[in-house]
């Protein structure tokens, strides 16, 4: 119980307020205490600043292809730690520029999918009736569908491009929000208070904006961490098949190219290691802070 | 003690206070099922159909791109393939095609669809199948035990291993298999279904084909059966807290029997849904494995037709990737019902 | 030489916190001895470790338990056991019948195997003869039979069968290995009152007939009154009373025992008629005029209820198929009970506010109506109990009169005009009507503080005024004082009661004409049901607001309602004034959920104490 008897409504907002840092600050020290989510979350932040700093220190000249200055395929130097690639840019510089494309993409792609999934999650869950039917049906259908090969689809009509392999992951990754969330809407609808509400005069809206979307939001942030490494393999993938931007460096576009020149095949490990094992590394750690934040949200899900 | 309240009734109609829940009949349960897969089935055919039309992309336009093709060209190749018809004409001639299992012409093979991909599906079906057996058995087991040893060495590793496999993209696995298996130690094939120009037959063909098949068996493997072990860990570990697990133990159980006998046939339930509706993530796999691979499957060819690029054909493996998912997710749902008794009620 | 004995148990686990490691003593230095063939109930609030203590005596207890002090069973400590011996002594020395069949029984293997399971696990020694499997078959057919239930039965999956039955094939689960000791866990709770009369019978013959000795837990102290010798109180781990069941009921030394009997009184005495410990209606009986059921009139011929004397009883009973006409009761329709004593509705004669005409309601494809052509009416200012089982159609005649569940025919009228189903509407009748829920933890977003959960009806009807003012007002008619220390509360910080009081608060901030309320006690613990009942009462009384109170507890309507009507399969089987139903049933149904409460006419049938019987 709270101490506090004043009266006035500026001190009642501060004890709403007090008590929402308390929660945020109770769900950091909890989300603290998962080492690996922790060690995830430093890594990415690492990864992030390092992407945003980049231009400062290697230019986007260093990846003009006109510009180069090293051989090509030479291996890991003082002058290029991990070496250069067949048109001899510096690995390491399109290491850290190919971040910034395949994070973008990811983070896009994710906001698409987490807007799709959790607006026909919830009107899946909250109607009844026809519209359920043929959003459950729609649901049910991209949940079975092959994604990679509709997104090959998609963006092989569409063209290749950022935008388009934004667009491709985004429609095809959201049918497994939608379900989550869809199943989190039922279990808050079927709670008392939403038949309370229902008594007291409530519309839809206030229902689904004043219980349902406050109750989903936490589930479908942990679920948006969780996506955004899925949406990055995802992208490298597409970018592997041929479908990215050519004009652009990303990690997916590294290895194609170390396919397409014969790297792979020619022993230049330098080349093809470290384009996978970033991609690796980010989604791991998107992964390990997803499942942090999970058994936040959950705590029947601690040690899990 | 007095009889008045004996199991006798004196109500009229008294049981039907305390009636059980009545079955719902198989037939309308599968009926339901079927209807659902064949509206999803339509949806590909309509999607196979108007993806390639409707949207903003020009397919005849992404065909010439880097060749040199001039615009009279254009035009009759657009003429040659009916792009200039009426839509609904269009889909019409699409719907009467596909009735009589026609799935268009592949321009960059010259052949028809159809029968290209009934060559590819052999060796696609018997890569991904094999995967996936192996990654349940796998998946399965070692997910079920370290739900049971949660918090244990054993657990700790495997759940961190499935974590990294699991974020490994399927493709640069494969490339650096390549690289040490095949290229460097030459311990296996690095592509193929079998060694080219071979003339063997029997037991020998059968030890070739194994042999190329191990590679990309394993890469698929590797990302596969993290999920399922992520899977079957978790719902174990929900089961875990069951009150049937507590009667069990009461009963004299010993631990082992409590997990064989009452938790995993409980946790294996929900896990065999989530495996059948990752099938079409086994479906991404191949295509990159078998690219990775020259494995020369409908995953292959669905990377050829993507770089011709061959439209017929993109659609053609579209939709029949997609139907065999859609039907596959069908057959796990009358499988499921078996399964689960309380299905069976619902 | 003792069953069961207990030697100053101490039961702690061990909790991982944030400051280190945390300890919650479940059990704290309980002694207890069980003799062979006695029967003990041990009675006690949710958390005061008593289902603790029952699993401890086969040592289910998680990781994190440690158990000091011994638990002799038989010979054996089971505390010391080793796992071996300790899984040969469960089930053969003692079985448990667990709370909650519901989850109790593994939901994928049919349930015959699951009996068979346990002979076969034990099937050493005396039991060997088990390892052959028609011997199995052939038992668990026994056992089938022993507990009432047709040999087919076996073959049904868990969620095939009723609670009724899951509890039954607990039970003969847990006589499969002729048990010296039964423990059972709060065998009946989730089961209707009949339903639970039958399964507390059969159990009772079971243990008698095999000379077991017989653990019994519950909250409920009228079920241990009817199946055991001896009750032993429970609170916060400690034993606060113990003796013979009858003494304990009949004169409860410790308040906390008191507290708990409070929440089954006695139908009939007018000690706990309209009379609760916090609050007395103006109305109220008398001790002098316990007879007034007879005539409806007082000694000093002041009309009871404020009613004046009428021909008639006023009540009816719906002839019974297969069962003779009533012999007793007028079958002329009710006539409506004026508010009863409400200083505030100085009406003369009633007004209805609720009615249903002909209301039935049938769900999807089922062949029956869930409500069969109710005709109801309540009017302002008095309170109508609606009794009922669950299954009986109560909740879904509530929602229907509430506007949240479309009748299939008839209609429901609000101040004498039918209801109609449109949005704008009901908006307006909804701000008129007010719905109180069975569970306040789930009634109120876990999220909102009291403040938001009061004021969500004020604002979705846009009141005007001063919205703490009104939230404030609405708090303190609940007897939420001061209000002000309540807003920034949320849920999980108050106790069930106040819980309770918050949800009728968020009802009374839109100044409703009525209430609805289904089974507003039900989820509460023993010792704050009076409390919250008492609020109702006072409601009708000081404020002349009239409620619904949905309910199979028929002590309920004789604590707090004027008026009771009782449901039977979607059909109202009977209705009158309180003391007229409660104290002259008519239809059988009636007489038979009447014949497990305590009355004033006889103690329950079921609570004739075994100590005859030998």
């Amino acid at each position: 119980m709270s101490t506090s008897t004043g009266s006035a409504g500026t001190r009642r907002v501060n004890v709403a307020a007090a008590r929402r840092r308390q929660a945020l600050a109770d769900g950091w020290k909890e989300f603290a205490r998962n080492r690996a989510g922790l060690a995830g979350l430093i890594i990415l932040l690492a990864v992030i600043a390092l992407a945003a700093v980049i231009p400062l220190f290697a230019p986007a000249s260093v990846l003009d292809v006109t510009q180069v200055t090293a051989g090509r395929n030479e291996p890991p130097s003082l002058a290029n730690p991990l070496g250069t690639d067949p048109a001899g840019r510096s690995v390491l510089a399109l290491l850290i520029w190919g971040a910034r494309i395949s994070l973008v993409v990811g983070f896009a792609a994710t906001l698409v999918s987490m807007v799709i999934g959790t607006v026909m999650g919830m009107a899946a869950g909250h109607f009844t009736g026809v519209t359920q039917a043929v959003l459950m049906r729609l649901i049910d259908f991209f949940l079975v569908v092959p994604g990679l090969v509709l997104a090959i689809v998609l963006s092989s009509i569409i063209g290749p491009g950022i935008a388009t392999i934004v667009v491709a992951i985004g429609v095809t990754s959201w049918a497994g929000t939608a379900r989550l969330v869809r199943s989190q809407t039922l279990t808050v609808e079927a709670r008392p208070y939403i038949e309370r509400a229902w008594a007291l005069g409530a519309s839809d809206a206030h229902v689904i904006g004043r219980h349902v979307l406050p109750a989903v939001m936490p589930l479908v942030l942990a679920n948006t961490t969780l996506t955004v490494g899925s949406a990055i393999i995802a992208e490298s993938t597409l970018a592997f098949l041929g479908l990215g931007d050519p004009s652009s460096v990303s990690w997916g576009g590294m290895l194609k190219s170390a396919l397409d020149t014969g790297a792979a095949t020619g022993g230049y490990w330098w080349y093809v290691l470290p384009p996978g094992l970033a991609i690796v590394l980010v989604v791991l750690s998107f992964t390990l802070v997803g499942r942090a934040l999970e058994s936040v949200i959950n705590p029947t899900l601690r040690g899990r | 003690m007095s009889n008045a309240l004996s199991a006798a009734d004196l109500v009229p109609g008294e049981p039907a206070l305390d009636e059980p829940p009545r079955a719902s009949s198989w037939l309308r349960y599968a009926a339901l099922k079927a209807g659902g897969a064949v509206i999803s089935l339509v949806m590909v055919v309509l999607l196979g159909f108007f993806a390639f039309r409707i949207l903003p992309g020009d397919p005849v336009r992404s065909l010439a791109e880097g060749r040199r093709v001039s615009a009279e060209q254009m035009e009759l190749l657009r003429e040659q393939l009916g792009f200039n018809d009426p839509l609904l004409t269009q889909f019409l001639r699409y719907l009467a095609d596909l009735a009589q299992g026609r799935l268009g012409y592949s321009y960059t093979y010259s052949e028809p669809v159809l029968n290209l991909i009934l060559d590819r599906l052999g060796p696609t079906l018997l890569l991904t199948g094999t995967a996936a057996l192996i990654s349940v058995v796998l998946g399965l087991w070692l997910g079920q035990r370290a739900a049971w040893h949660r918090g244990s060495l054993f657990d700790k590793t495997q759940t961190g291993l499935a974590l990294v496999f699991w974020s490994v993209p399927t493709f640069w696995l494969g490339l650096i298999l390549l690289l040490v298996f095949g290229g460097g130690l030459h311990w296996f094939p690095t592509g193929g279904l079998v060694t080219a120009g071979t003339t063997a037959t029997g037991l020998p063909l059968l030890w070739d084909v194994a042999r190329h098949m191990v590679l990309p068996v394993v890469t698929m493997v590797a990302v596969v059966y993290a999920q399922y072990l992520m899977v079957m860990r978790a719902s174990l570990l929900e089961e875990m807290t069951s009150d049937y697990l507590q009667t069990a133990r009461a009963k004299g159980l010993r631990e082992d029997l409590v997990r064989r006998r009452h938790a995993v046939p409980n946790a294996l339930l929900p896990t065999v849904t989530l495996i059948f509706l990752t099938l079409g993530g086994l479906v991404g796999g191949a295509v990159t494995v078998e690219t990775v691979f020259s494995w020369p499957g409908l995953g292959l060819l669905t990377f050829q037709a993507l770089s011709a690029p061959d439209f017929p054909l993109l659609q053609g493996t579209f939709v029949v990737f997609s139907s065999i998912v859609i039907v596959m997710n069908f057959l796990a749902d009358l499988l499921y019902r078996f399964l689960d008794p309380r299905l069976r009620a619902a | 030489m003792a069953r069961l004995q207990l030697k100053d148990l101490r039961i702690t686990y061990t909790t991982q916190t944030e400051g280190g490691r945390g300890t919650v003593t479940a059990v704290d230095g309980v002694n207890l001895t069980v003799e062979p063939g006695a029967t003990v109930g041990i009675a006690g609030e949710s958390g005061c470790g008593k289902s603790t203590l029952a699993v401890s005596v086969l040592r289910l207890l998680p990781a994190n338990a440690t158990i000091e002090g011994s638990i002799l069973l038989g010979e054996d400590d089971i505390s010391t056991l080793s796992w071996g011996r300790l899984r040969s002594v469960r089930w053969t020395e003692a079985a448990i019948v667990f709370q909650g069949a519901m989850h109790s029984l593994n939901p994928v293997r049919k349930v015959r195997d699951q009996i068979a399971e346990a002979l076969q696990i034990h099937a050493t020694g005396d039991g060997a003869k088990y390892r052959n499997e028609a011997a199995r078959t052939a038992r668990v057919n026994e056992l089938l039979e022993q507990v009432g239930l047709p040999v087919a039965k076996g073959l049904s999956y868990p969620h095939e069968l009723s609670g009724g039955q899951k509890q039954r094939i607990m039970m003969a689960m847990a006589l499969a290995c002729e048990p010296e000791v039964l423990i059972a866990d709060e065998p009946t709770t989730a089961l209707d009152v009949v339903v639970q009369a039958q399964v507390l019978d059969l159990l009772t013959s079971l243990v008698r007939d095999r000379g077991l000795s017989l653990i019994m837990i519950s909250h409920d102290l009228s079920v241990l009154a009817a199946t055991c010798e001896r009750i032993v109180v429970m609170q916060a781990g400690r034993i606060v009373e113990d003796g013979p069941s009858a003494e304990v009921m009949r004169n409860p030394q410790h308040p906390h025992t008191a507290a708990l009997a409070s929440a089954f009184p006695t139908i009939g005495d007018p000690a706990s008629r309209l009379r609760l410990p916090t609050y007395t209606a103006p109305n109220a009986p008398t001790a002098h005029d316990a007879d007034r059921h007879n005539g409806g009139v007082r000694t000093d011929g002041i009309p009871s209820d404020g009613v004046p004397p009428r021909a008639g009883s006023g009540r009816r009973a719906a002839p019974m198929a297969g069962s003779p006409a009533p012999t007793a009761g007028s079958p002329v329709p009710v006539p409506p009970v004026p508010a009863a004593g409400a200083a505030a509705v100085p009406s003369a004669g009633p007004t209805p506010v609720l009615e249903a005409r002909n209301l039935s309601v049938r769900f999807g494809r089922s062949a029956t109506n869930a409500v069969d052509s109710v005709n109801l009416t309540c009017n302002a200012g008095e309170i109508v109990a609606l009794v009922g089982q669950s299954g009986s159609g109560k909740t879904t005649l509530a929602r229907t009169l509430l506007g949240l569940q479309k009748p299939t025919s008839g209609e429901v009228l609000f101040r004498g005009e039918p209801l109609v189903h449109r949005r704008k509407a009901l908006k307006a009748y909804r701000r008129a009507v007010q719905f109180v829920l069975q569970d306040p933890t789930a009634a109120l977003n876990p999220k909102h503080s009291v403040y938001e959960a009061v004021a969500e009806g004020p604002r979705l009807h846009h009141l005007d005024g001063d919205e703490r003012g009104l939230v404030a007002a609405a708090l303190a008619k609940a007897e939420l004082n001061p209000p002000q220390k309540y807003f920034t509360a949320i849920p999980q910080e108050l106790s069930g009661g106040q819980r309770q009081r918050v949800v009728i608060a968020g009802a009374l901030a839109l100044d409703p004409e009525f209430l609805v309320a289904d089974e507003p006690v039900a989820s509460l613990d023993a010792s704050v049901r009076a409390g919250v009942l008492a609020l109702f009462l006072r409601l009708r009384c000081e404020l002349g607001l009239g409620a619904l109170v949905i309910t199979h507890d028929l002590g309920l309507a004789w604590n707090i309602a004027d008026r009771v009507v009782v449901m039977y399969e979607g059909r109202i089987v009977e209705e009158g004034r309180v003391e007229d139903v409660l104290l002259n049933p008519q239809h059988e149904y009636t007489r038979k959920l009447l014949s497990v409460v305590p009355t004033s006419t006889g103690t329950p049938e079921l609570s004739v104490q075994p100590e005859a019987a030998r």
